[in-house]
């Protein structure tokens, strides 16, 4: 080892808090999506950051004679990637729970919070007891969605955003969302439909974030946190974004810590039914997506002058756009005008994406076709439909399997996305599990190995078809339809 | 007349393919439709059947008249096609069905006959072609020959009133061409037949009239020896001169 890179090696060695001196700044993970008011953009200075978090981050960092610097992270990720290395700190939202205590260093609480049912005004599935058998909202991997699973008889519906679960709550696609009260006081109560059916179901707390082997930064953010509470600023910076505080009476219930789970049969059944979710969706998605594509692409090659047009934007607009964004459009835009469950949404979404790559597959298939092959049909009197189904389209076929199974195969793979519109398929399965055993192996080897098994034999089975068309066989596979 | 074509006009652009085009064919007839490449014999076949529209003049076939500028896949097209067969120099046959089915796919969906009755007709009419063992073969498994009689068959299949080839033979090996030469010597004088054709043979010894096309014009007309031996064109002197 060159001499040099001794220090260098040392310095990164070194226990947090001289690390974080000698960087001159504290490095903290969070998410911009948890937006208000945790740490969003200004919405007048998109340059800026501003929230409650960022405010307390400042106050801690002066406390410790640094700078601080905001690393943006997907928040079901900022575990594993605090593990990494990617920064020094969480502070975000995390909630005090002993699964996290296992698995990194907590500082004290930093902010206390009950967490809030919320249901539709009028309603009167009012308690956790009276919701059995109902669905209820709220985030994945939250206090509150472990409060939920102890409760074995309610469907719990994930999001990864905390405005739409009071969405759907407003649309009677649940019946009530638990989320801590900060959350439910900014996107759930503000709406005039909704309202709050217990205040206090259980308590937690939020806290910051540090790898194992840090401690001496935890205790010196500890440190600081009880300097800023004793001098009365957390309390002024909670004041100042209008917290909620924690009420004086008593929880509903006592949040029991349950006991670590561990990956046994129970999860592996939870995984085939994420797989056999995933399978249905992309299966009845691509039935949908080839026909639509043939539609699409028989109006964009033989439909007069505004059907090509029509079918021509359709296919470039689906194309050009990310699905995940249709998705998002059909199930929350279009749920005054379409009330589309989230099964079928993620089905048709995926359908009318695909539909449109299919058009081209399908397209380009029957351009394939040689002129001769409709010149002939012509000469023989066939009408434009007939060449069409008896010459041309079995013909094309032919050439677009390869293409078909290619597309069903990213199908496969893209239906993970549906989890946004808050399907649980074989992803989100596995993302949900690896939080809950706290690993990412176990659970992600067998996603994958379910999703190769899924895709594999697809693919066996379209190379089998095309060689079975390809075959010149004596015997002959089609007759001619009648 | 089953055929009849007064003043037929064709451009491709500027380029003029026909230029007034006088013609008649009656029926039972065999014509063989000879002269240089670039002529206009393949384009006039094209013209009688639609699938090339033409720019001027009257053309009647089988009884029907095919008004100019008529889009190649306008549905008034489709009764003259069914009485009129046509027959690529590529064979065009549909290569996802066998030499059976290649037959009976017109009669079954044009004129909507039992299936039984065409494919009776359809086997009767692959053993006429020499090719009564091989029904349930594909067009891949076939030799170019082979390939071209299925056409015929196929062609034959719908009872045309006339049948038209557009060089039958000049995709084809020397071998193969007296196969498909053959089956067409067999059928003249059972169905009124234009060939375009370079085999100067079988224009001499099958047909009943020899057109002569050059440069977009019908030069000649006449029976094989009136045309052949005392050509009245300098034209079609040279033509003959040099397939000699």
């Amino acid at each position: 080892m060159p001499i040099g890179a001794l220090p260098l090696a040392l310095l990164l060695a070194a226990s947090g808090l001289s690390r974080v001196r000698a960087h001159g700044e504290i490095r903290w993970g969070g998410d911009l999506q948890g937006g208000e008011p945790y740490v969003f953009r200004d919405p007048r200075d998109p340059d800026k950051l501003v929230g409650f978090e960022v405010d307390l981050v400042r106050a801690l960092a002066a406390k410790l004679g640094v700078r601080e610097r905001f690393f943006q992270n997907d928040w079901s990720n900022l575990v594993p990637s605090l593990e990494r290395g990617d920064f020094d700190i969480i502070v975000n939202g995390l909630e005090d729970t002993p699964a996290l205590r296992g698995r990194i260093l907590l500082s004290r609480p930093y902010f206390d919070f009950t967490e809030q049912l919320v249901v539709r005004r009028g309603s009167k599935l009012r308690t956790l007891d009276a919701l059995r058998g109902h669905r209820v909202g709220t985030l994945a991997s939250s206090l509150a969605h472990q409060i939920l699973r102890s409760k074995r008889a309610i469907e719990v519906v994930l999001y990864g955003g905390q405005e739409e679960p009071y969405r759907d709550l407003q649309l009677e696609r649940t019946d009530a969302v638990l989320l801590d009260s900060v959350i439910a006081q900014r996107y759930g109560l503000t709406k005039p439909d909704l309202e709050l059916a217990d205040a206090d179901v259980a308590r937690g707390s939020y806290v910051i974030g540090l790898r194992k082997g840090d401690s001496d930064l935890r205790d010196a953010l500890n440190a600081a946190l009880a300097k800023l509470d004793a001098e009365g600023e957390l309390r002024r910076i909670y004041t100042r974004w209008h917290l909620p505080e924690v009420p004086n009476t008593t929880p509903s219930i006592q949040v029991t810590t349950p006991p670590q789970a561990t990956f046994d049969r129970a999860q592996v059944m939870l995984f085939l039914v994420g797989a056999a979710v995933t399978l249905s969706i992309s299966l009845l998605s691509m039935a949908l997506a080839v026909p639509l594509g043939l539609i699409l692409a028989l109006a964009r090659l033989y439909g007069r002058a505004p059907v090509r047009w029509l079918a021509h934007a359709y296919i470039e607009l689906f194309r050009g756009t990310p699905v995940l964004l249709q998705l998002f459009i059909l199930y929350y835009g279009m749920a005054p005008i379409v009330h589309l469950s989230a099964l079928e949404a993620a089905i048709l979404g995926l359908a009318l994406n695909y539909g449109a790559y299919e058009a081209e597959v399908h397209r380009a298939a029957l351009l394939a076709v040689p002129a001769g092959q409709s010149e002939a049909a012509a000469a023989l009197g066939l009408s434009r439909w007939q060449s069409l189904r008896l010459v041309l389209l079995p013909q094309a076929l032919r050439t677009a399997l390869p293409a078909m199974t290619n597309d069903l195969i990213a199908l496969l793979k893209d239906s993970s996305l549906v989890s946004v519109i808050t399907v649980v398929e074989l992803t989100k399965q596995m993302t949900i599990t690896a939080v809950d055993v706290r690993s990412w192996a176990l659970p992600g080897a067998l996603c994958a190995t379910l999703y190769f098994a899924m895709s594999y034999p697809l693919a066996r089975l379209a190379a089998r078809l095309e060689a079975r068309l390809e075959a010149a066989g004596e015997e002959p596979v089609v007759a001619p339809a009648t | 007349m089953i055929v009849r074509v007064r003043g037929l006009q064709k451009s491709f652009g500027t380029r003029q393919v026909l230029r007034g085009i006088d013609a008649e064919v009656a029926r039972g007839e065999t014509i063989a439709v000879v002269g240089p490449s670039g002529g206009g014999k393949s384009t006039l076949l094209r013209c009688l059947n639609g699938l090339t529209s033409f720019d001027a003049g009257t053309v009647e076939v089988a009884g029907l008249t095919l008004a100019p500028k008529t889009p190649p896949d306008a549905a008034a097209l489709r009764p003259l096609r069914a009485r009129v067969g046509l027959v690529f120099q590529g064979f065009h046959l549909f290569p996802h069905l066998t030499a059976l089915q290649n037959i009976c796919v017109a009669p079954l969906h044009v004129k909507r006959e039992p299936r039984d009755a065409v494919e009776e007709k359809a086997r009767a009419l692959l053993k006429r072609v020499g090719l009564g063992d091989r029904s349930r073969a594909r067009p891949a498994q076939l030799s170019g020959g082979q390939q071209q009689r299925v056409a015929i068959a196929r062609a034959l299949a719908m009872d045309p009133e006339l049948l038209m080839l557009d060089e039958p033979t000049s995709a084809l090996d020397p071998e193969m061409r007296g196969e498909v030469l053959a089956v067409l010597r067999d059928l003249s004088g059972t169905c009124t037949m234009l060939v375009v054709t370079h085999e100067m043979s079988f224009a001499r010894n099958v047909a009943s009239r020899i057109w002569v096309f050059d440069d977009g014009k019908l030069v000649e007309d006449g029976t094989p020896s009136q045309v052949t031996e005392h050509p009245r064109s300098d034209r079609a002197r040279a033509f003959f001169r040099a397939v000699r």
